[in-house]
């Protein structure tokens, strides 16, 4: 009996592919690297408990390998690549570039997809708030240190660019900056 | 299917043109905190980690592994799995042309069990398929009879002198090392003793990144294989002598590492992924899954801890006798080795006039252990640390105190004869440590977990302090050599680059950082660039033992060195200087901002220039191979000048403790390091950061969990990392003081770390509960209800168990 | 989508109930959180999957005068973040890391029945009620009775369904208005995104005078102690309220006796936490339980 294919349209970082003869219980971790070859999106647990596939899935914060590729379908799947531009995403990567947060990296982009979901949501989130907020985020090499150190700088740099606009007088849109 | 570019690309890439200026961030030199050139990639997704690599037309491979600890095994028949549609091959130890067995030390693993499986996971067969689905059925079809035997789990059993009944896990032996340090008078002790037993569970590395290799046939008959490792070399030899091929036509290209740790020293898919690749003609690529990983690798050793500690009623210690038992599991790995450091830090950084240290580590159908972060010295310095803690408190005096009055110094002589080699800075360490501001009380609720809204009463502040030292570099009289060279070229915009070849394994600890930074100090330029290590240039050994940053850095220090010496030397000719000069260009031209200038000739030349004009000549490359001093096997009683040099760590954790239920959270962790030179400080943080987190899951979270050999918990649901609620923040003080013989005065910095993080947080726990603990990791029912006694194994013999305060 | 009928995405309850009868061994995907891991795991592909993603009726959830419903489809980070249920957003903002919190559903956490399941211990404390369709009807039933049809001793309820009806598919659970406060303590391996080891739901009803607790993680099926709960009740000075300052303790050691008597206890895992130990704690947390909600109370008025 051979297994259910299926195929099906799937919208990743703006861009719809076609999926073709994905088997039917394929994670959208698994379709994503091996059948788009999107391989940014991680594989080091494949059970929800690392993080290194963190992806947006209509705007919410997810682990690509508990989404059956299938049910997404009709949604839009966000890797690190297509983050929104003007959002804390630049600041995000710049700050874990310059903050010494990368070592062997394969936390990296799960990191900063869900850093920037944080910081999208809570941009004044404290430390505490940072620290159990990512805690589906694993780092086996950098004991958090650097990370927590880059996440504060890219809220510092949302924070002076919130304000930059205020006293440009523009208006800002979403949570005031603190 | 996209195709993904080949292994290539890691470790390319500019590191940006910089000034060369101290201070500058970005593309630095030596001393300052240049960034990762690999960083930007990382971030963005795009670095090519070996899991990553896609060629068209590549078929997947898998594994078929025991699921018995201990079996044997009746009947391989593969006919099945081969006949399924997309099945390219199948293969089992019967198709293993060369070695059928590999080893880092004693070659003695299968590469697939042919009569006999050891250990849960042992690999039996592997198949390569059009893709992971036909894989998968592939295994399910194949048809392995195992008859089940009752496996070996108790390690005391192969070492404890007695008959045992149970056949030998191997007809080589179960013992894989033994050795017997004895120092000083063996039966002087003093009257004060504390004796303790100490029960320690297996953690794994678990590097983030699966193992994973692309392996494709050439046309020569070899194979070119694309993998993460931390040795290419290693795993060259041991795959040749298994695919029966020279090592020329074994060509092996580092691709991206997503962390090791030490899992990632012992040949696991190598072998079996490139004799697929050879058998089926077509590039495979094998991937593990999580699962997989923590049954393939071996993991660091759990071990059985017999201590006896006497001292004086001053607080001086007179002995140490300690019994180490290492279970090995089921092949030798690297036991030996990590033996030889266990029982050769059984003692610590301290005085010891008279010690007696045994240790063995022996075979089970356990899984097997070997190399991680430490390397046995993790082991050891919990016993130590624990003992000295113990003994204070026998003696009435202050932990610190105790220590102050026994540190080791340099000229010291250690268990193994060896005078202790300066500098040895572990008396500052501990001071720096023990005068850093402790955390404030906690304002408001406090909680050890917050889910678990303990009452203030109920939870109790704790401070615990660990000294440890951990060796550098290789050991016992091994040749360990590193090999680079650095090529002078013109890079795509007209200006000289300087190119740096090494072999290194870069696995994240940011050697290609460092690579960099050493070459643009040698060669003045701004532009440096690591190409991808492979197996073209010669070894530059293992990435472990804290040594890449000392012996590849000393390789491209030299190799850098050299080069410049030929650039000066053209230049000297072209510039009509006698041919003395030629000789020993240093005496009148130097490289400064950015030109050749020769003072006492009136020249100046543009570097630009100058290398360009050299090239006319040839290439201007330079190899270099580097060694460290020797060193010396352990003799029959343990003796002998063996470690290279040692690194000083100083920890001090507090934890608070929720009482009533046992919960542990570390508050914060302070460490004073003896790091030598800097070669950037930034990734000298994240790498003792990252290594007091692994000491710190050891300590209350990580252990792999093994009844009767099989393992319980291979999953990171089951097996529980540190997550970034459970590190705090490390106050960091590094000691630099050059070390003598190695490039700039450098120290590896990785391990050392993860020696005195978790003996600190057992001591801070201890501190807080007023109970001796003698299990890593601490369970909350540790600290609960009645004492757990570790069971009645005891080599130190029970008229010796508890003497504490004896008059 | 094509390429074969194994996979449907209904829009209303009729239909997803409907879908699932129409194939044996169909299976509902709610978040994905323990269903796509345990395929990747191993887990035989079903003939069918029906997503529940886009049944909206799933995704309700409110308030009545007496009741609260939750859809099935609700998070647990929509949870977490409602008002009305104090309790219960406690229960859920303890389960996994944000990234689960996002996707996992309550429908899940009743069909996957982890007897140590979070959200599932503070709902029994709380008195739920699950509202349940097969192909050919719709039921309520006690939370406790669907959680138990899921393991060795069916329940009544499951008994009564006919043969042949199909999966049962939970549209929702439902639960008394918190008439007072209501927690729910946790016993992880770590800080965060712990897997749970131990649970305790209290819920205090101050207008009618009870207390309610559940235990999971000590068997197979969260424990209720309802001799401890008469205790606690008869204890509390309700005008106030306010008890007797062993009462807490003393309230922990009779729900810790009534882990020990357990039916159907969980077998302690290799390695994991030894019976005594998981009494004690049940007993600590329950009575910490009970003071939080007190104290809780106490202020409030």
């Amino acid at each position: 009996m051979t297994a259910t294919r299926l195929s099906y349209p799937l919208t990743v970082d703006g861009v719809t592919w076609r999926v073709r003869d994905a088997p039917l219980t394929a994670s959208l971790l698994t379709v994503l690297r091996e059948q788009l070859g999107i391989t940014s999106v991680k594989d080091a647990c494949e059970q929800g408990r690392c993080g290194s596939c963190s992806v947006l899935l209509d705007g919410t914060l997810v682990t690509a390998c508990t989404v059956l590729a299938a049910d997404a379908s009709e949604c839009r799947v966000t890797t690190v690549a297509g983050l929104p531009a003007g959002g804390p995403a630049d600041a995000v990567r710049r700050a874990f570039a310059e903050a010494g947060a990368v070592q062997c990296g394969f936390c990296a982009p799960g990191f900063v997809v869900a850093v920037t979901d944080l910081l999208t949501r809570r941009p004044s989130a404290g430390e505490e708030e940072i620290r159990t907020g990512l805690a589906g985020n694993i780092c086996r090499c950098t004991g958090y240190g650097r990370i927590l150190a880059a996440i504060r700088a890219a809220a510092a740099a949302g924070a002076t660019a919130a304000a930059g606009e205020v006293a440009a007088g523009e208006t800002t849109a979403g949570e005031a900056a603190r | 299917m996209t195709g993904q570019t080949g292994a290539g690309q890691t470790g390319a890439g500019q590191t940006g043109a910089g000034q060369t200026g101290a201070g500058q961030t970005g593309a630095g030199p030596v001393g300052t905190a240049a960034r990762r050139p690999d960083g930007p990639a990382k971030i963005a997704g795009t670095f090519p980690y070996a899991g990553d690599l896609r060629v068209p037309g590549a078929l997947v491979a898998a594994v078929l592994r025991s699921p018995h600890p201990a079996a044997r095994i009746a009947r391989v028949d593969t006919a099945a799995a081969r006949a399924l549609p997309g099945v390219a091959a199948v293969v089992t130890a019967a198709d293993v042309p060369g070695a059928q067995t590999y080893g880092l030390i004693v070659p003695d693993q299968p590469v697939f069990a042919r009569d006999v499986v050891r250990y849960h996971g042992e690999p039996v067969a592997a198949v390569a398929a059009v893709d992971a689905t036909a894989a998968l059925a592939a295994l399910a079809a194949m048809d392995v009879e195992y008859e089940p035997t009752p496996p070996l789990t108790d390690p005391t059993l192969v070492w404890d002198g007695a008959p045992r009944d149970h056949p030998p896990v191997h007809p080589d032996g179960d013992v894989f090392g033994e050795i017997h340090i004895s120092h000083g008078d063996p039966d002087a002790h003093g009257p004060v003793a504390v004796s303790g037993h100490y029960v320690l569970g297996i953690q794994d590395q678990a590097f983030l990144a699966p193992e994973a290799a692309l392996a494709v046939p050439a046309a020569d008959g070899g194979v070119d294989v694309a993998l993460a490792t931390q040795w290419l070399h290693s795993d060259r030899e041991q795959m040749a002598a298994c695919l029966g091929l020279p090592e020329e036509k074994v060509r092996l290209t580092l691709a991206g590492v997503g962390g090791a740790f030490g899992g990632r020293e012992d040949v696991t898919l190598q072998v079996h992924v490139a004799l697929l690749a050879l058998r089926t003609g077509a590039p495979v690529r094998l991937s593990y899954g999580r699962t997989e990983s923590m049954l393939g690798h071996p993991h660091r050793h759990p071990a059985r801890l017999s201590y006896r500690h006497t001292a004086t009623r001053d607080g001086e210690l007179v002995s140490v006798t300690a019994r180490l038992l290492l279970d090995g599991g089921a092949y030798a790995s690297s036991s030996p080795a990590v033996l030889v450091n266990a029982v050769t830090h059984a003692a610590g950084p301290y005085r010891v006039p008279n010690a007696r240290l045994d240790g063995a580590t022996v075979r089970t159908n356990n899984p097997p252990c070997g190399a991680m972060r430490g390397f046995g010295v993790p082991q050891a310095a919990i016993g130590h640390e624990a003992q000295l803690d113990r003994l204070a408190d026998a003696l009435g005096l202050d932990r610190l105190e105790l220590r102050r009055r026994n540190l080791a110094q340099p000229g010291d002589v250690l268990p193994t004869g060896q005078h202790l080699p300066g500098p040895f800075p572990l008396r500052e360490a501990l001071e720096i440590v023990a005068a850093r501001p402790l955390p404030p009380p906690p304002s408001g609720p406090v909680e050890a977990r917050a889910e678990a809204r303990a009452e203030a009463r109920a939870v109790r502040r704790g401070v615990g302090y660990a000294l440890a030292f951990k060796n550098l570099l290789f050991s016992a009289g091994f040749d360990d050599y590193s090999t680079a060279a650095v090529h002078l070229e013109l890079g795509p915009d007209g200006e000289p680059i300087a190119v740096v070849r090494s072999a290194a394994a870069e696995v994240g600890q940011g050697f290609v950082t460092v690579a960099g930074q050493i070459a643009r100090t040698e060669t003045g330029l701004s532009a440096a660039v690591v190409t991808p290590a492979d197996t073209s240039i010669g070894s530059a050994g293992s990435t472990s033992a804290s040594r890449q940053t000392w012996m590849s850095g000393g390789a491209v220090r030299g190799a850098a060195r050299r080069v410049v010496d030929e650039l000066l030397a053209r230049t000297a000719r072209r510039l009509g200087l006698p041919a003395a000069v030629a000789r020993e260009p240093r005496r009148m031209l130097a490289i400064i901002d950015g030109e050749i200038v020769a003072p006492e000739a009136g020249a100046r030349v543009p570097l630009s220039r100058a290398v360009r004009e050299a090239l006319a000549e040839g290439p201007l490359v330079a190899e270099e191979v580097f060694r460290h001093r020797a060193t010396q096997p352990l003799d029959a009683r343990g003796q002998g000048d063996v470690h290279v040099a040692f690194a000083a760590a100083a920890h001090r954790a507090v934890v608070d403790v929720d009482v009533e239920l046992g919960l542990v959270r570390v508050v914060a962790m302070a460490l004073a390091q003896d790091v030598g030179t800097v070669v950037n400080p930034l990734a000298l943080t994240g790498q003792v950061e990252g290594g007091t987190a692994q000491g710190l899951g050891w300590a209350v979270m990580e252990e792999l969990v093994v009844e009767r050999g099989v393992v319980v918990n291979p999953t990171f649901n089951g097996y529980l990392l540190p997550t970034f609620a459970d590190v705090p923040d490390l106050d960091f003080t590094p000691i630099e003081i050059p070390q003598p013989d190695a490039p700039y005065g450098v120290k590896g910095v990785g391990e050392a770390p993860t020696c005195s993080a978790t003996p600190a947080i057992l001591a801070a726990v201890r501190d807080a509960v007023g109970r001796d603990l003698f299990h890593i990791p601490i369970r909350p029912w540790d600290l609960v209800g009645p004492r757990d006694l570790v069971g009645p194994w005891d080599l130190v013999g029970p008229r010796d168990r508890v003497e504490e305060g004896a008059a | 989508m094509s390429g074969g009928d194994g996979f449907v995405r209904p829009t209303t309850v009729a239909q997803a109930a409907r879908a699932l009868r129409a194939r044996a061994g169909a299976v509902a995907l709610g978040g994905g959180t323990d269903l796509v891991p345990a395929f990747r795991a191993g887990a035989p592909a079903p003939p069918l999957i029906v997503a529940l993603r886009g049944v909206r009726e799933l995704r309700v959830r409110g308030a009545s005068a007496d009741h609260l419903i939750v859809g099935a489809g609700v998070t647990y980070s929509e949870l977490a973040a409602w008002p009305d249920a104090p309790g219960l957003a406690m229960a859920a903002r303890v389960v996994g890391s944000a990234q689960i919190r996002n996707a996992g559903t309550v429908g899940g956490a009743i069909g996957t029945a982890s007897p140590r399941g979070d959200l599932l211990t503070y709902l029994v404390a709380a008195g739920a009620d699950v509202l349940a369709a097969d192909g050919a009807r719709r039921w309520r039933e006690p939370l406790v009775d669907r959680l138990a049809a899921r393991g060795p001793a069916a329940s009544p309820a499951a008994a009564r369904a006919p043969a042949g009806a199909g999966p049962v598919l939970v549209t929702a659970v439902v639960l008394p208005r918190p008439a007072g406060p209501g927690v729910y303590l946790k016993l992880g391996a770590r800080q965060a995104a712990a897997p749970p080891v131990l649970g305790c739901g209290l819920v205090v009803d101050s207008a009618a005078g009870r207390v309610s607790v559940a235990v999971g993680g000590v068997a197979a099926v969260p424990v209720r102690a309802p001799d401890a709960c008469r205790f606690a009740a008869d204890q509390i000075d309700w005008s106030r309220p306010d008890v007797p300052p062993d009462t807490p303790t003393r309230f922990g050691e009779l729900v810790a006796a009534a882990v020990a008597a357990a039916p159907d206890p969980l077998a302690t895992p290799p390695g994991g936490p030894p019976a005594p130990y998981l009494r004690h704690a049940a007993g600590v947390l329950a009575g910490r339980a009970l003071a939080h909600c007190l104290a809780e109370a106490g202020g409030s008025t």
